[in-house]
């Protein structure tokens, strides 16, 4: 088995915690150590660009301008995923020059690129593997999409395998050889699916999978490949989260990460608010009664805090100040903002063990 | 509809409750079979039927699984043929796979719940972004692709019925990379999709009571607070900031939609009691 000389971290977590952020925050912590980084983003919505502020292209990596050099600096490449384009470039890669040519005119194969069950998962796992095995970076960071989709995206290794199997294409493309040849309950598979599709679609759908068998075995080979990968050590995961909101889906999401099997490397708490430091009552009264024109600004104040800020739970992970958008709409902004990262992650490495 | 995490669970909560107060049923729709919002009512988790969270208000969690078995039965009528071609382990990947058919099939079922005409108001709590935009299409992208049949004649009526009847809120937070991203979904809307959007609601905005607005760091109150509680002071100040950077992201977006397409957006101030607290009629009743 080939070993991955490039490490993998996921950043993981529910919806608007700012795992885009991170994620560059996170890339320019090994950039800091002399790594060479990739970032690729896979949330459909692609704010990657808008957070780095840079056109990235969604075909190959892109280089991203550092706010500082050095000798010792490491180089990013940032990437955001086209799942259409990247399947009908993967496609392509595979297949024979015969085989592409019926393909990129099947409609089927048109519908599939652009709408087909999990397409987006799948070419991402593609894409990452294609970064692991050019030998390019040693280091990968994977901006993952929200919670729900995130678990599409750890399955699609296995549906890769399944959907593309040998067995499952067996009986589609047999009809083409013929109905003499499909038994019965073949024959009545084929009546139902044609009921639903109509006759058109399905000569298409079978002309597709006859055209995609090679592209097929080579994306299961690849996907095989990947769940290696997510299993081994070079694998990293990180969750983000921030206070308050959707506990539910975060342990939903941290329990089906360990129930397959991976190991959370670490939790970084984004976006804290830290309240008000609690003020003795015998001095908030002094106050009050001293400057009783400040009693009414001292409780309006007060009220807004308890909604505005957040306790922090109990057990305080890797902990982010909050961050002003204005303060990271920039490159700079971001390098900086990945110096309070990396100091916490270091604080934490020295004394004591990761959760 | 909006980027993950503004709040589009707890809009579709509020929406909900102020249609119930004033005495109109509604239904809240979760689909890819998430069932966050009977949390907020201490409910029981919801499923594919609806269930009953509060006076008026009713909620039903669509799984795509479920769409399609319910779909694939009432075309084919026998139960024994559904298990044996949808239960096929052959076919089960293809189906789980085929372009469009999850989001077809749940936009199916929020039609259904839409001709049982049991509520006033329908509100579906779409998935994020880029995969609410995929369900609101779902039913074209199949009409495309099987062209004719029972699959095409069910969901041109689908679609027809969306775009005649849905009205489009938009969730979005006073930050820039949720305003770039509404923007960029608003385009799509009505652009591709021809899709009829009410508006923009911007959450979880700062709202500074007049009194403390007043308070920057140059008047002479604030100079009084500073000295007695510097913390409160400092945290004022943050606010401001907040609040500056905030407007200019609320004005951004006053200026993109509603001075050059006549989209409106309202502010929604940061609460937790998930209830409509202004006394003007909310964006989502107005026409």
């Amino acid at each position: 088995m080939k070993t991955h000389s490039a490490e993998v971290h996921f950043i993981c977590g529910t919806g608007g915690v700012g795992k885009t952020t991170c994620s560059v925050a996170m890339a320019f912590k090994y950039v800091r150590s002399g790594k060479r980084c990739a970032l690729l983003t896979i949330d459909p919505a692609q704010r990657l660009a808008d957070a780095l502020h840079i056109s990235i292209a969604t075909d190959k990596p892109s280089p991203v301008p550092l706010p500082f050099s050095g000798n010792d600096i490491g180089t990013l490449d940032a990437m955001m995923l086209d799942a259409p384009t990247a399947f009908s470039r993967f496609s392509k890669r595979y297949s024979s020059t015969k085989e592409w040519h019926t393909l990129k005119d099947n409609r089927y194969f048109q519908f599939a690129a652009q709408r087909m069950g999990g397409i987006q998962e799948m070419m991402a796992i593609l894409q990452m593997m294609d970064l692991v095995e050019s030998n390019d970076y040693d280091c990968i960071i994977i901006d993952t999409p929200p919670a729900q989709n995130v678990e599409a995206f750890f399955d699609a290794p296995d549906k890769v395998q399944h959907l593309f199997s040998a067995s499952a294409l067996g009986w589609l493309t047999s009809k083409s050889k013929g109905f003499a040849s499909s038994n019965l309950a073949k024959s009545i598979l084929t009546k139902g699916l044609e009921f639903f599709l109509g006759q058109v679609t399905m000569t298409e759908i079978s002309e597709f999978f006859i055209q995609f068998k090679s592209v097929a075995q080579a994306l299961e080979s690849i996907a095989q490949k990947c769940t290696t990968l997510l299993h081994s050590p070079s694998a990293h995961y990180w969750l983000i989260e921030v206070p308050h909101y959707r506990v539910h889906q975060l342990s939903i999401l941290e329990n089906s990460l360990q129930d397959r099997g991976f190991s959370i490397d670490g939790r970084i708490l984004n976006r804290v608010s830290m309240p008000l430091p609690i003020i003795p009552t015998e001095q908030l009264d002094y106050i009050r009664q001293d400057q009783p024109s400040s009693a009414t600004i001292i409780d309006l104040i007060q009220q807004l805090d308890a909604i505005h800020s957040t306790a922090l739970p109990e057990h305080t992970p890797h902990q982010l100040p909050l961050v002003h958008s204005t303060e990271i709409t920039t490159i700079k902004g971001l390098w900086i903002w990945s110096l309070a990262l990396e100091n916490r992650l270091d604080g934490l490495n020295e004394g004591s063990t990761l959760q | 509809m909006g980027k993950g995490g503004v709040g589009r669970s707890s809009m579709t909560i509020m929406m909900g409750r102020y249609f119930a107060e004033r005495s109109e049923s509604c239904i809240l729709v979760e689909c890819n079979g998430s069932t966050d919002i009977p949390e907020y009512f201490t409910a029981t988790s919801a499923g594919y039927t609806p269930i009953r969270l509060a006076p008026n208000i009713d909620t039903i969690s669509i799984s795509p699984m479920d769409a399609i078995e319910e779909y694939a039965l009432q075309q084919l009528k026998v139960r024994k043929l559904y298990s044996l071609i949808f239960e096929n382990r052959l076919v089960q990947p293809l189906v789980e796979a085929a372009p469009g058919l999850h989001d077809a099939v749940q936009l199916g079922k929020i039609y259904d719940l839409w001709k049982q005409e049991q509520w006033d108001h329908i509100i579906v709590d779409c998935p994020a972004t880029g995969h609410g935009l995929s369900l609101i299409e779902g039913a074209r992208t199949l009409m495309n692709m099987s062209m004719s049949g029972p699959l095409y004649t069910q969901n041109k009526l689908v679609d027809s019925v969306i775009r005649e009847y849905a009205r489009i809120v938009l969730v979005t937070l006073p930050e820039e990379l949720p305003m770039k991203e509404t923007l960029s979904l608003w385009s799509q809307l009505s652009s591709e999709s021809q899709q009829k959007v009410t508006g923009v609601l911007i959450n979880r905005c700062l709202v500074l009571p007049t009194l403390l607005r007043n308070l920057t760091s140059d008047s002479e109150e604030w100079y009084n607070l500073h000295n007695v509680l510097p913390s409160y002071a400092d945290k004022l100040n943050t606010w401001h900031q907040t609040l500056r950077q905030q407007s200019q992201w609320q004005d951004w977006l006053h200026n993109t939609l509603l001075n050059k397409h006549g989209v409106r957006s309202e502010i929604v101030a940061h609460n937790r009691s998930l209830e409509w607290n202004k006394s003007t009629e909310p964006l989502w009743c107005q026409q």
